[in-house]
C-alpha cells in the first residue's frame, strides 16, 4: 500500500530539514572580547558594524585619569542631552584624581566617582557590548583597558503615552502602552507599588535580540506557571521577534485551535489587574501589546470598564456580550437553516414576507449568505487598509450602498442583508479582537453545516466547538474554568459581575496559594443613621 | 483507565444528563395510563437501590472500573467474560439510543435524509468527545447542562402560560388499582432509565472525593426522576392519555401545542436542540464505557486509539439492530428488559455484590478503604 | 492523533457534504398552503381544494407589484388524503407545504356523511400541525368557501381563523376548535366534539374575483354561523344563539357575552354584558342517579338600560342580579336540554363522571349518550355580579321622566 510509505518519506524529509535549520542563525562575532588598545577596539567595532554612519565615535581625553577615551553611541537611539551634559561633561571636565588613587582600580574610580550617569555597567564581551550599544546606551572605551563601560543614555523618539486605539473606555485611565519596554513596565509598576512585583528580563531572537520581560507578583502567581513561562520563552529559537504575536505562537499550548490561549492588551490597568490575579505578564520591546498567561475563555469577554462601573450595569452588559457572541457565531447559519429546512418554525406572515423577497433572487439561501459574508469581510479588510478619514466613510457607505444595490439588482434579499449586518455589528461588539476573529472563521463552518443539515448541523457544530473548548488548557489551567469545571466562588466574575466586595477570592486555579483579596465585611455601610430629610 | 479526575459536580451533571437525556422525549410507563408518573417515581425508588448496589461494588474496589473488578471478584477467566458481556451490552445500548435518536430526527425533521448520515455525524462528534477523555466530556456536560436546564424551565413556563395544562386529564388516579403501576414499573421503568446507571460503574473510580459520590449520585438520580415524572405529568395533562399512548414522542406533541402571545408558537426546533444534546450525552457515556472497557480488556494503553474504529462499529450496529422503527420499539419493550436489563442490571451486580461482600468479609476490614 | 486520521475524517465529511443536501427546501420551491378544503364528489371520491398563498402579492412593501390576487385555489380529486396531496403536485409548480396550513374546511355534505376517515392523515403527518383550526362550510362546499376574497384580510383563511378567535371572546357562540380537540372528542366516550360553521353570505360567484374587493360592501363575504354537533364523526345538528352559547359556557371558553332581561314590563330593557365568567360542572349522585350541577359565576357591567332605573342603589342591583341569574340559568338549561334531546354529550359531562366515579363509569359508558346523558339530572346555578355600570350611573331616561 502506498499510503504508509508516503507518510514515512515525508517524515524523513522533515527531520532532515529541521536538523539543518538548528544551527547557523546566530550571527557570529568572530572575536569575543575587547583588547586593551583603544584604536584596535574602535577598529573592531567599525569593522563589525561595517562603518555604519549612524554609529558616532567621539574621542575625548579623560582628564581625571589622563587617558584617551572614546564614547561610542548610536545616533537616534540615545538621549543626546545626557551624553553631552552628563557623560562628556563629567569625563572631560573632572579634575585629575591621579594622585589620590592607584592605577589598579582606575576603571572603578571612573565608574563610581567620575561619571554622573545613572546606570553604568562594565562590558568585556563583544556581543554584550553590541547589545548595549544597539539598545541606545553609550559605550565608553578607555585606552589601556580591555573592559568598557556602558552608560544608560537611552532616548530617541518614542511614541507618547496616549490612549490605546483598540481598547477605548468611557470611564477609566487613558494611558496605554507604547513601543518602549521600559515605559511599559514602568506603567505597570506605577500601579502596583509592591516590592513583590518581580521582573525578569531576557533576550529572544538570534538576530533581533529583542528585550522580553516577564512580570509577576511573587507570592500570588503560581510558581509552576512562572517557571513554565520561563522555560517556554527560553526554548524559543528564531531569528527575529518583531511583535508579541511571534512569541505567542511559540509558547501557546496548542497551535491548531482557533481560540487564543494567551490574552493580550494595550492597557496597563488591564495588565495590572491580571497580574494581581496571579497571572504572568510578558512584555516585548517594540510593541505596545503585552501578553498575559494563563488565559481563560471568559477573559475575552471582560472589558476593563466592567470593573469601574456599577455591578448591575456591568452584569447586563456582560449578558449582552454573550448573546452578541452567539449571534455573531450562528446568526447567518440560523437564517439559512430556518429558511431551508425548518420553515415551520417561522410565523406564517413572516415566512410569506421572506418568500416574497426571495422570489426575485436566483441563488439558494446558502450561496446568498456566503456571497454577503465574503463581501462583508472584503469591506472590512478594505476599511482597515484605507487611511482613517476615508476608511470609516467607505466602510459605512460601502456596506449600505452595496447592500442596497445588491438588493435592487436582485442578487440578495433584504432579509439576508439585515442578518449579515446584525452579525457584523455583533462581531464588533465582542470586546476582544482575538475572539472576534475566531468567531468570524467559525461562522463560515457553521454556515456550511447549516446548509447541509439545518439546525442539526448547527447543533453538532456547536457541540464540536464546546468539546474543543473544554479540552483546551492554557498553561495547565483548563480553558473554560470557572464554568467548566465549576468553581462556584469564581463564578461571581464571569457572566455576571458581582459587586466588588463580593468577589472575595482570586481565580482558584491560577493563584493557588494566595486567594483572598477582599477583607471581611466590605459591603457598603447601611445608611440608616444620619439621614437628612429636611434642611 | 484514564488519568483523569472528576469533581462531584461533574458527576452530578453527567448522571443527570445521562438519565434525562433521551428518556424525556420518549414515553415512559404510559401503559399505566394516567398513572404513568407514579410508575416513574416507583422506578426511581428501585433505581436508587440499584445505584447503591453499584456504588457499593465500586467502593469495595476503589480505582477499579467494572471490567477490572469483575476479574477480582469472579476470577480472571469468568471475570473477563463478565467484562466482555458488559462491554457488548453497553455498546448495544449505545447503538439503541443512537437508533432512537436517528429515527426521531428522521420522523419529524429530516425525513428525506438517510438514517446512516444522521447517525454517522452524531457518532463522529461522539468519537471526538470520547477521544478527548472523560474530563473533557464532563466539562462539556457542565456547559450544556446550564443551557439545557434553561431551555427546560422556559419550556415549562411557556406550557404553563399557554394554558394547556388540564389537571383533569390526570384523574382518576389509581383508576385500575395499584397493580398496573407495579407491573409497568417492574417491566419497564425500573430498567429504563434508572437501572442504566450501571454504566457509571465505569466512571465512578474517577471521582476525586469518592466517599461523597454516593450522596451526589442519589441526588442526581432523584432529580432526574423528578424531572421525568414532571414531564410525564405535563404530557398527560396537556395531551390526555389517548394521544400520549399513540405518540412515539409525546413531548414533541405537547410542544407543538404551545401558542403564547401569537408569536411564541411552532417551537418544535427547541425540542430538537434539547434532544440532540441529551442524546449526545447518553450515547457518549455508553460509548465511553464501552471503549474504556474494551481497551482495558484488550490491554490497549490509550483508549483514544480505539475510539474511531469502535465508532464505525457503533454506526453499523445501530443500523442493523432493527429494520423498522416499530420493530425497534417492540424489541425494546418486550425483549430487552427481560433478557438484557434484568440480568445485566440486577442479577449480575447483585451476584457480584454478594460474592465481593463475602470476600471482603474474609479479608477483614482491610478492604474498607 | 497521527496524520492519517484527520485525512480520513476529512474524506468522510466531504462525502457527506458533496453528496448534496437531502431535506433542503428552498423558500421559493414550496407552496404555502394556508387552508385545505375537503368535499365529497358525486362518485364518492374526495375533492381537496388548496388555498395557496402568492407571497409576492401579500407582502406589505411594494416589492414587485401587488396587483395580483393574494391567493390561488387549486383542486384535486382522489380517494384518500395522501394521494390528494400528491396529486396536487401535478397542478402546482411547487412542493405542497402543509406546515403553515392554519385552517381545514370540511364541506357540509362530507361532514354529514362522515369525517372519520379524514383525521388520521391529518394527525399523523409530521408537517401538518394539530393546532390547525377546523370549520364546516355550512350551506355550501368547502371549495366555494375558500374561493371568497376578503377585503380586510389579504389571506382569506386568516379572516376565518381570526373571526373565530375574536367571536369566541366577544359573543361566545363559536369556540375555537382545532384538529387535536376534534380527535380527542372522537376518542373520548364522555364527550362529543363540536365544529364551527361558516357560511358564504351573498353571491359566491362574484366572491372569487377582484370585483368582490372593489366595492365598499363586498358582494360576498364570510361569516361564522353556528356550531355543529358531531356524533360518531357525522354532523348531526346545528345550533345557534343561546344554545350555542351554552357549549361555550360549560367548556369555559366564553369570556364575554350579553344577556338581556325584561324589567318592569318592558322587554329587553336591561342588557348585562359579561366581562368574565367561570363555569364549573360537578357530577354527583342523587339517590343513586347521576346528576350534574353547573355553577356559573359571572362578573359584568350594565351595558344598556332603556328605562328609568336607579342603578346607584345596591338593592336594585341585587334585584337585577336575581333576574339575571334566573335568565342565565334558564338559557343554559335550555341549551343542555337541547343536547339531551338530540342525545349527544358535547359538554364533557361523561368525562367528568369518569374522573370522579371511575367504577360507575365503566357501566355507564356503553350507551352514555342514549341513556346516561339523556336522563341526566341537571341543576344550573348562576351567580351574577354586576360590578359597574360604565360611565353613567342613572340612565338619562330617569331624568327625562322627571321633567
Amino acid at each position: 500500500m502506498t499510503l504508509p510509505s508516503f507518510w514515512k518519506m515525508n517524515r524523513k524529509k522533515r527531520i532532515n530539514s529541521a536538523n539543518r535549520e538548528k544551527s547557523g542563525q546566530s550571527n557570529d562575532i568572530p572575536q569575543h572580547i575587547l583588547v586593551t588598545n583603544l584604536e584596535s577596539n574602535l577598529k573592531i567595532l567599525r569593522n563589525i558594524t561595517g562603518n555604519s554612519s549612524d554609529i558616532i565615535i567621539r574621542r575625548l581625553m579623560i582628564e581625571a585619569i589622563h587617558r584617551q577615551g572614546a564614547i561610542v553611541y548610536l545616533d537616534g537611539l540615545v538621549n543626546t542631552d545626557i551624553i553631552s551634559e552628563s557623560l562628556m561633561e563629567s569625563l572631560i571636565h573632572e579634575k585629575s584624581v591621579m594622585n589620590e588613587y592607584s592605577k589598579a582600580n582606575l576603571l572603578q574610580i571612573i565608574q563610581e566617582k567620575i561619571i554622573t550617569v545613572g546606570d553604568i555597567k562594565t562590558v568585556r564581551q563583544l556581543d554584550e557590548l553590541f547589545h548595549h550599544l544597539l539598545s541606545g546606551e553609550a559605550i565608553i572605551l578607555i585606552d589601556g583597558f580591555d573592559t568598557a563601560l556602558s552608560a544608560s543614555t537611552r532616548g530617541g523618539e518614542i511614541r507618547q503615552v496616549q490612549e490605546p486605539s483598540t481598547e477605548l473606555t468611557v470611564r477609566g485611565p487613558r494611558d496605554g502602552f507604547t513601543e518602549s519596554i521600559r515605559t511599559n513596565t514602568a506603567l505597570v509598576r506605577r500601579r502596583i507599588k509592591n516590592p513583590n512585583l518581580w521582573l525578569e528580563s531576557m533576550k529572544i531572537g538570534k538576530v533581533t535580540k529583542t528585550d522580553v520581560n516577564i512580570m509577576y507578583i511573587h507570592g500570588i502567581a503560581d510558581e509552576a506557571v512562572v517557571s513554565e513561562v520561563r522555560n517556554r520563552l527560553k526554548k524559543i529559537d528564531i531569528d527575529s521577534i518583531l511583535e508579541s504575536g511571534y512569541i505567542e505562537q511559540f509558547i501557546e499550548d496548542k497551535t491548531f485551535t482557533i481560540f487564543p490561549t494567551i490574552y493580550h492588551s494595550e492597557r496597563p490597568d488591564v495588565i495590572a489587574a491580571n497580574i494581581l490575579e496571579g497571572r504572568v505578564a510578558i512584555f516585548v520591546d517594540g510593541t505596545p501589546f503585552v501578553m498575559v498567561a494563563p488565559a481563560l475563555f471568559i477573559q475575552f469577554f471582560q472589558a476593563a470598564e466592567d470593573y469601574y462601573s456599577r455591578s448591575d450595569i456591568s452584569t447586563a452588559i456582560r449578558f449582552l456580550r454573550v448573546i452578541v457572541f452567539f449571534i455573531s457565531l450562528i446568526g447567518p447559519a440560523t437564517y439559512v437553516a430556518v429558511t431551508t429546512f425548518h420553515q415551520e418554525m417561522i410565523p406564517t406572515l413572516l415566512v410569506i414576507t421572506i418568500t416574497a423577497q426571495r422570489e426575485a433572487v436566483p441563488f439558494p439561501a446558502i450561496i446568498e449568505a456566503i456571497i454577503m459574508e465574503v463581501t462583508f469581510e472584503i469591506l472590512r479588510e478594505a476599511g482597515l487598509r484605507l487611511p482613517r478619514p476615508i476608511g470609516q466613510a467607505v466602510s459605512i457607505v460601502g456596506a449600505l450602498v452595496i447592500g442596497q444595490a445588491a438588493v435592487q439588482a436582485g442578487l440578495v434579499s433584504p432579509a439576508m442583508v439585515i442578518v449579515v449586518s446584525i452579525t457584523a455589528i455583533a462581531s464588533f461588539a465582542t470586546p476582544s479582537f482575538a475572539i472576534a476573529i475566531s468567531a468570524r472563521l467559525i461562522r463560515f463552518i457553521i454556515m456550511l453545516l447549516a446548509a447541509v443539515l439545518g439546525f442539526y448541523g448547527v447543533m453538532i457544530g456547536l457541540i464540536w466547538i464546546a468539546i474543543h473548548l473544554c479540552s483546551l488548557r492554557s498553561f495547565g489551567v483548563p480553558y473554560m474554568s470557572p464554568i467548566a469545571p465549576l468553581i462556584r466562588k469564581n463564578l461571581l466574575d464571569t457572566v455576571i459581575r458581582a459587586p466588588i466586595w463580593l468577589m472575595k477570592e482570586r481565580p482558584r486555579l491560577i493563584s493557588q496559594k494566595n486567594m483572598n483579596r477582599v477583607g471581611r465585611a466590605q459591603y457598603p455601610p447601611e445608611i440608616n443613621k444620619g439621614e437628612k430629610n429636611e434642611d | 483507565m484514564e488519568n483523569a479526575k472528576l469533581t462531584l459536580y461533574q458527576l452530578f451533571v453527567l448522571i443527570l444528563l445521562f438519565e434525562t437525556g433521551s428518556s424525556i422525549v420518549i414515553t415512559l410507563g404510559i401503559d399505566a395510563n394516567q398513572d404513568a408518573w407514579m410508575t416513574i417515581l416507583l422506578g426511581l425508588a428501585l433505581g436508587l437501590i440499584l445505584f447503591l448496589v453499584y456504588y457499593q461494588l465500586s467502593s469495595y474496589y476503589p480505582n477499579k472500573i467494572l471490567t477490572q473488578y469483575a476479574k477480582n471478584i469472579a476470577g480472571p477467566f469468568l471475570g473477563s467474560i463478565i467484562g466482555y458481556l458488559y462491554v457488548i451490552y453497553f455498546m448495544y445500548l449505545a447503538a439503541r439510543v443512537l437508533r432512537d435518536f436517528g429515527e426521531l430526527l428522521l420522523t419529524f425533521a429530516y425525513s428525506e435524509t438517510p438514517l446512516i448520515i444522521i447517525n454517522a455525524i452524531m457518532v463522529l462528534t461522539i468519537v471526538y468527545g470520547v477521544s478527548k477523555g472523560i474530563e473533557v466530556m464532563a466539562r462539556t456536560g457542565e456547559l450544556f447542562f446550564i443551557f439545557l436546564y434553561l431551555l427546560a424551565i422556559v419550556g415549562f413556563f411557556l406550557i404553563l402560560f399557554a394554558g394547556l395544562i388540564d389537571i383533569n386529564n390526570l384523574k382518576p388516579m389509581f383508576a385500575n388499582g395499584i397493580e398496573p403501576i407495579i407491573k409497568v414499573t417492574l417491566k419497564q421503568t425500573m430498567y429504563v432509565p434508572f437501572g442504566e446507571v450501571i454504566v457509571f460503574s465505569m466512571i465512578l473510580p474517577y471521582l476525586n472525593h469518592f466517599k461523597k459520590g454516593r450522596k451526589i449520585g442519589l441526588y442526581a438520580i432523584s432529580l432526574s426522576g423528578i424531572n421525568l415524572a414532571l414531564t410525564t405529568v405535563i404530557n398527560v395533562a396537556v395531551l390526555g392519555v389517548d394521544v400520549n399512548k399513540r405518540s412515539p414522542f409525546p413531548l414533541l406533541s405537547t410542544i407543538q401545542l404551545i401558542k403564547v402571545a401569537e408569536f411564541l408558537e411552532r417551537l418544535d426546533v427547541f425540542f430538537m436542540l434539547a434532544l440532540i444534546m441529551g442524546c449526545f450525552f447518553k450515547i457518549s457515556i455508553y460509548f465511553y464505557a464501552s471503549v474504556v472497557g474494551i481497551s482495558d480488556l484488550l490491554k490497549v494503553k490509550e483508549h483514544k486509539k480505539l475510539a474511531f474504529p469502535l465508532g464505525i462499529i457503533l454506526i453499523l450496529v445501530s443500523m442493523m439492530i432493527a429494520t423498522s422503527y416499530p420493530e425497534h420499539i417492540k424489541e425494546g419493550l418486550n425483549f430487552v428488559p427481560l433478557y438484557l436489563h434484568l440480568p445485566m442490571q440486577v442479577i449480575l451486580p447483585l451476584f457480584l455484590l454478594v460474592v465481593s461482600f463475602f470476600r471482603n468479609r474474609k479479608k477483614g476490614t482491610k478492604a474498607d478503604k | 492523533m497521527k496524520t492519517k486520521y484527520p485525512l480520513l475524517i476529512i474524506c468522510i465529511i466531504s462525502t457527506v457534504l458533496i453528496s448534496g443536501c437531502w431535506g433542503k427546501k428552498e423558500l421559493t420551491d414550496i407552496a404555502f398552503i394556508i387552508a385545505v378544503g375537503l368535499d365529497k364528489a358525486e362518485d364518492g371520491d374526495y375533492i381537496a381544494s388548496f388555498q395557496i398563498v402568492n407571497p409576492g402579492n401579500v407582502a406589505g412593501s411594494a416589492q414587485s407589484g401587488g396587483q395580483g390576487l393574494p391567493v390561488a385555489v387549486y383542486k384535486t380529486k382522489g380517494k384518500d388524503l395522501v394521494s390528494l396531496a400528491k396529486l396536487g403536485s401535478k397542478r402546482v409548480s411547487r412542493r405542497l407545504y402543509f406546515a403553515h396550513t392554519n385552517l381545514v374546511v370540511i364541506g357540509e355534505e362530507l361532514a354529514k356523511e362522515g369525517m372519520l376517515d379524514l383525521f388520521d392523515a391529518l394527525e399523523r403527518d409530521k408537517e401538518f400541525r394539530i393546532t390547525t383550526s377546523i370549520v364546516i362550510a355550512r350551506n355550501g362546499t368547502a371549495e366555494d368557501l375558500l374561493k371568497i376574497l376578503t377585503p380586510i384580510d389579504k389571506i382569506p383563511a386568516n379572516k376565518i381563523i381570526k373571526t373565530i378567535l375574536f367571536t369566541e371572546k366577544t359573543i361566545g357562540e363559536n369556540i375555537d376548535v382545532n384538529v387535536n380537540d376534534v380527535i380527542t372528542g372522537f376518542v373520548s366516550p364522555g364527550r362529543e366534539p363540536v365544529i364551527n360553521g361558516f357560511s358564504i353570505y351573498g353571491d359566491k360567484n362574484i366572491g372569487g374575483t377582484m370585483t368582490n374587493l372593489s366595492s365598499t360592501e363586498p358582494s360576498a363575504y364570510l361569516g361564522a354561523n353556528g356550531l355543529g354537533y358531531i356524533k360518531n364523526g357525522k354532523l348531526v345538528d346545528w345550533v345557534t344563539g343561546d344554545n350555542a352559547k351554552t357549549v361555550g359556557f360549560i367548556q369555559n371558553k366564553t369570556r364575554s357575552t350579553s344577556v338581556q332581561i325584561p324589567w318592569k314590563g318592558k322587554e329587553n330593557a336591561i342588557v348585562y354584558s359579561i366581562q368574565n365568567q367561570h363555569t364549573d360542572s360537578k357530577p354527583s349522585l342523587q339517590n343513586g342517579k347521576p346528576s350534574i350541577t353547573v355553577n356559573i359565576q359571572s362578573e359584568g357591567i350594565i351595558a344598556q338600560a332603556d328605562l328609568p332605573i336607579d342603578l346607584t342603589d345596591p338593592l336594585v342591583l341585587n334585584k337585577l342580579n336575581q333576574q339575571l341569574e334566573t335568565a342565565i340559568e334558564e338559557k343554559v338549561l335550555q341549551g343542555i336540554k337541547r343536547a339531551q334531546k338530540d342525545r349527544y354529550d358535547v359538554f364533557g359531562f361523561g368525562e367528568m363522571f369518569y374522573r370522579k366515579y371511575p367504577r360507575m363509569w365503566n357501566d355507564m359508558k356503553k350507551n352514555w349518550n342514549d341513556a346516561g346523558f339523556k336522563n341526566l339530572q341537571i341543576k344550573v346555578k348562576a351567580k351574577v355580579y354586576i360590578r359597574r355600570s360604565e360611565l353613567r350611573n342613572k340612565p338619562f331616561l330617569s331624568n327625562m321622566d322627571n321633567n
